[in-house]
């Protein structure tokens, strides 16, 4: 469904990627996993269009997505959670969501996405009306997931959304991950939490300085030595 | 003499100036907060529409309340073009630019005007709006209360814009956070031109106004500016209601000054609070929420 080829960025002299090439699967998570600094959300943000890559080929749907604006990759299904979350604080959790549907013109749409979301996080139901401002780090950052399938996404990616959260709080946000998934939705996983990534994900990348360093699917990542030595610290 | 009654007479007209202040430099404020651009030209906006209600009275005799919405409009055309053809190129470069760019604008525009309009300083006050209304000795013009609603129109009807509507929430998103809006599907580069034309607009309707209660002259721009820079301060960016409290002050501040000190201070009262400001508040009345 995502196919990216060869793709570099540069920031400047910095080569922040380089000749980094992967897929995401229809129907299925697959996984980009990589420490700190490794040039994980440079590359999300390259294929969302916030940032131009110095040469290479983004594929969504066999549609080139170069030279398109975040908007435009937006309105083709593409649509990600960005780290951190990125919600806009003095909204309420409702104003969020429904602007994430921004590009959606029919109010029933709407109203049927937004009753979906509550199903997914029953937790939201109740604080629909609550300033985003005053919620916890696993409530914001469903909202946050909510926001983005609001925009009816056929691709999803999550750019580490277990991020700061207890692993009470992952478990119940992957959970979720992985109802979107079967209900049709294909996920690409952006973790450094690599232990939970490789439980949800059939394929997987290992991200280092900006190179895929690794790839397999998850079962042999889960075996692989470097994969337990430098990341799962077994 | 100073008597409760003049007192009470300068607290009122500062006041109405007060709201009117608010209008002149919601147009600033609003593209200042959102697009992040101080639109120096934004006077000049602001006396272009005085100018085309001028035209509209001495053609036409049309009465410069009804000229408003033409009044908007072209300021709004000029800004949008502003936008479209210069601002847009030189956005991303550094913040300088755009500030000098408006200010190059500011100052095309004010000669322009000399050229259309001559030097002379225009009032386009009408004879049953400059009545006087007497209450237990306060005197208020007609046109003063006019004025006043609309100004408050205005300013309330932009908050509700950015509150309720779905283009209004789409600029405010923006604003708070780009990359999350532009990940939403709003086209950010869209909301900005959308914004700065909204700005000329806004600046628009002040004009007509501004030549009733006082008069237009082409170099009268820089003063609003100025002014709008001194309010936008105060109130802190982004603050709408806060800005109708920062004209308030302003406005019966000077009338006071006008009152009790000398007319000739009242300009040094303005600038007099915006160091104070700076020193004491540098993050405005109501600091940063949108």
């Amino acid at each position: 469904m995502l196919e990216v080829k060869d793709l570099s960025v540069r920031y400047g002299d910095a080569h922040v990627i380089t000749g980094v090439s992967f897929q995401a699967a229809r129907g299925a998570i697959t996984c980009i996993l990589g420490p700190n600094g490794s040039g994980k959300t440079t590359l999300l943000r390259c294929i969302t269009g916030l940032v131009s890559p110095a040469s290479g080929r983004i594929m969504f749907d066999g549609q080139n997505l170069q030279g398109k604006k975040p908007h435009e990759i937006v309105r083709m299904g593409l649509i990600m959670i960005p780290e951190g979350r990125r919600l806009w604080p003095p909204l309420t959790v409702e104003e969020n969501l429904k602007m994430g549907a921004y590009l959606v013109n029919e109010q029933a749409r709407i109203d049927g996405q937004l009753s979906y979301v509550f199903d997914l996080f029953p937790h939201l139901g109740s604080r629909k009306n609550q300033l985003c401002g005053t919620l916890s780090g696993g409530e914001l950052q469903m909202v946050a997931i909510g926001r983005g399938l609001m925009g009816f996404p056929r691709l999803l990616l999550l750019d580490e959304p277990s991020l700061g959260l207890a692993p009470l709080v992952v478990r119940e946000v992957f959970r979720a991950v992985e109802k979107i998934v079967d209900a049709g939705t294909t996920v690409l996983l952006v973790e450094q939490n690599t232990q939970v990534a490789l439980s949800v994900a059939v394929y997987g990348y290992i991200l280092e300085i900006g190179s895929i360093a690794l790839e397999s699917d998850a079962a042999s990542l889960r075996e692989n030595s470097h994969v337990k030595e430098a990341y799962l610290g077994l | 003499m100073i008597s409760a009654t003049s007192v009470v007479q300068s607290l009122l007209s500062g006041m109405a100036e007060g709201v009117n202040y608010s209008l002149y430099c919601l147009g600033l404020a609003f593209v200042f907060g959102i697009v992040r651009i101080i639109n120096l030209a934004h006077g000049e906006f602001l006396v272009l529409g005085g100018y085309i209600a001028y035209w509209l009275l001495v053609k036409w005799g049309v009465n410069p309340l009804l000229a408003l919405p033409l009044a908007a409009a072209m300021a709004g055309v000029a800004a949008f073009v502003s936008y479209r053809v210069f601002l847009q190129r030189i956005r991303t470069s550094s913040e300088l630019n755009t500030l000098i760019l408006t200010f190059g604008l500011g100052i095309f525009l004010a000669n322009l005007y000399l050229q259309l309009w001559t030097a002379d300083i225009r009032n386009i006050g009408v004879d049953w709006m400059e009545q006087p209304l007497s209450f237990f000795g306060i005197y208020v013009s007609v046109g003063e209360i006019l004025t006043i609603l609309i100004s408050l129109a205005v300013v309330f009807g932009l908050y509700f814009f950015l509150t309720r509507s779905r283009t209004g929430m789409a600029i405010r998103v923006t604003a708070i956070d780009r990359d999350a809006a532009a990940l939403a599907g709003i086209n950010v580069e869209r909301v900005d031109l959308v914004a700065f034309t909204i700005g000329g607009l806004l600046a628009g309707v002040g004009g007509p106004l501004l030549g009733m209660l006082a008069h237009i002259s082409p170099g009268a721009g820089l003063h609003i500016t100025v002014k709008a820079f001194i309010l936008t301060v105060l109130a802190g960016v982004g603050s709408i209601p806060g800005l109708l409290v920062a004209g308030m002050i302003l406005g019966v501040g000077e009338a006071l000054t006008v009152t009790f000190i000398n007319a000739s201070y009242r300009e040094l009262f303005g600038f007099a609070l915006f160091i104070a400001i700076l020193v004491i508040r540098p993050s405005g009345l109501f600091g940063r929420r949108l």
